[in-house]
């Protein structure tokens, strides 16, 4: 083969060995080596005050942390910073939904990438419900319910419901909140109009809610009232007589006390309707003069309630 | 001698080829080793409280819920790697109240293996919302007049101020409204501490001629980390 004969192997690696040369002394070419960094080093945004909030980043989230006073808005536009030579995505300026879905991810210049996730933190204080007393609201009137406490008072961004033990819940129209005490603060409404019973009460105030611990809100009916009489009731023994009113629900047993006695004696209930309550004197109610007459219901506890009928004296007389 | 006669052009085509690949590599610069890279604030009653970290400003950005009423901070802090923290990590940082008021702020300073320092400043901020008087006097030609109280005679005049979302007294905390009197030149001539107030209403009473002489004076309300000054001044005058 004349190709390869020893002649031209030399000249061919004097020429080589040459370029070597002159290669090695053109070799000095820097080559940057990728940066493996890859950290979301900040992230703000500008609310609708005006104020920036930065977001504190740790452990791969980006803690949010929003006023209360201010509403979420559903998008934001945050602007952030990576480390050097690294990209990230959603892009700084990007506007994004605040959710707590919203990941960004940085990708270093190496390829590897790190994920952040967003968690929105509201700082507002939690509800407290103080649902050891009773707040009783009668059909057709006017409703206050007390022991709330960090409920903000105002309609647009609080709200409240009734809870029945079957959980159905009723929305109530607030009128307005009173300050009781410190903080302390009062919903005023009118009865809501849902059956008579008793409520647990659930408060949703900007992005707090609240359930109370107890049924403490008791829908009852209205008090029933009696119209005093005139002029003195005049009856014997065995008869009947009968007040008017309003409300008359739930009526039981009267009674009667002499003028100037001490005692008490009951009326028998013949009937009642919601307009007006008969009542029969017992064979053995002592005659005379009577100044005190009760007509009495049971409320919403069970408890015997007594109505004074009439102030007049006498109010009531029995005859043989 | 085929292969003899191979053997010089292949190694020198070696030679030129290694030759060629002997560029130099670049490192990428080493990350800062004298950085704080977490602030957690542990000593709260719910989920630790993070502060949010700008390097290139040096600052610390700590978002204390204000319902907390924190008087003090223990922080949990990472550094760089075998990098030390000044005041240290787990240092309570106490004054909390009146470093809220007065805006002072609290120097990190963190020194890394190589002996380079960083400066962190701890800026303490809470998200409680702004509050709102309602102006004593809403015609401003026409100013509200309060008469001096008078200590000797045991005679307070009482008078109250509204708006809303003012802190209610934290007594156990030292957290009390307070009601100055701001002159024409917008000075502050006397400061009353309040020690009774509900979210919307404030009590207080006329300062005596001794606390404060007669004039016009407007009203600024602070309550913990906030102020609102009345816009119309109101007429201080003894009867």
């Amino acid at each position: 083969m004349t190709f390869f004969n020893s002649t031209y192997s030399q000249v061919l690696a004097a020429v080589l060995l040459a370029c070597w040369m002159i290669a090695g002394a053109c070799s000095k070419e820097k080559v940057d080596a990728p940066y493996p960094y890859h950290e979301l080093k900040t992230f703000k945004i500008v609310a609708a005050t005006g104020d920036t909030i930065q977001a504190a980043i740790a452990d791969g989230s980006i803690i949010l942390y929003w006023p209360f006073d201010e509403p979420v808005p559903a998008t934001i536009t945050p602007l952030v910073t990576v480390s050097d030579k690294a990209t990230v995505s959603p892009a700084s300026g990007a506007a994004i939904a605040i959710k707590d879905s919203v990941s960004y991810v940085v990708t270093a210049q190496t390829g590897a990438t790190a994920s952040y996730k967003l968690r929105v933190i509201v700082n507002q204080p939690e509800l407290q419900i103080n649902s050891s007393s009773d707040m009783v609201g009668q059909l057709g009137a006017n409703l206050s319910i007390g022991g709330l406490t960090y409920v903000i008072p105002d309609v647009n961004v609080t709200s409240a419901y009734l809870v029945s033990a079957k959980g159905e819940e009723t929305k109530c129209t607030i009128n307005g909140f009173t300050e009781l005490g410190a903080n302390d603060y009062a919903l005023e409404m009118a009865t809501p109009d849902v059956d008579t019973g008793s409520y647990k009460l659930k408060v949703v105030s900007a992005t707090k809610t609240v359930t109370s611990e107890k049924a403490f809100v008791k829908v009852i009916y209205p008090i029933p009232a009696v119209i005093a009489p005139s002029t003195a009731i005049t009856v014997k023994r065995g008869e009947t007589f009968t007040l008017n009113g309003s409300n008359m629900r739930g009526m039981l047993a009267g009674r009667a006390r002499l003028t100037g006695g001490q005692v008490y004696y009951d009326l028998e209930l013949a009937e009642f309707n919601l307009t007006s309550v008969t009542y029969r004197i017992p064979a053995d109610f002592p005659v005379g003069n009577y100044n005190l007459l009760h007509a009495a219901f049971r409320n919403y506890q069970g408890v015997t309630v007594y109505m004074r009928a009439g102030t007049i004296n006498p109010v009531l007389i029995i005859t043989e | 001698m085929k292969i003899k006669n191979l053997l010089l052009p292949a190694l020198s085509a070696i030679m030129l080829a290694t030759a060629c690949k002997k560029t130099e590599t670049i490192e990428p610069p080493a990350p800062a080793n004298n950085r704080i890279l977490s602030y957690k604030v542990t000593n709260v009653p719910d989920a630790a409280v993070y502060g949010a970290i700008d390097d290139e400003k040096g600052t610390i950005t700590l978002i204390l819920p204000y319902y907390y009423f924190l008087t003090a901070i223990q922080p949990e802090i990472k550094l760089s790697e075998g990098a030390t923290v000044t005041p240290g990590n787990g240092v309570l940082i106490d004054d909390i109240t009146k470093k809220l008021g007065e805006g002072t702020q609290v120097a990190y300073v963190v020194t890394g293996k190589d002996g380079s320092k960083a400066t962190y400043n701890l800026v303490l901020t809470t998200q409680q919302p702004d509050i709102a008087v309602d102006e004593l006097s809403p015609d401003p030609a026409n100013p509200l007049v309060l008469y001096h109280s008078d200590p000797s005679t045991f005679q307070f005049n009482f008078f109250s101020i509204t708006g809303k979302n003012f802190i209610p007294q934290q007594e156990s905390l030292g957290i009390f409204s307070t009601i100055s009197y701001l002159n024409e030149q917008g000075t502050v001539v006397y400061t009353a501490v309040n020690g009774d107030n509900f979210t919307n209403s404030i009590g207080t009473a006329v300062p005596s001629a001794a606390q404060l002489p007669a004039g016009l004076y407007r009203i600024r309300i602070t309550s913990y980390t906030r102020s609102a000054t009345m816009k119309n001044p109101v007429k201080v005058e003894t009867l």
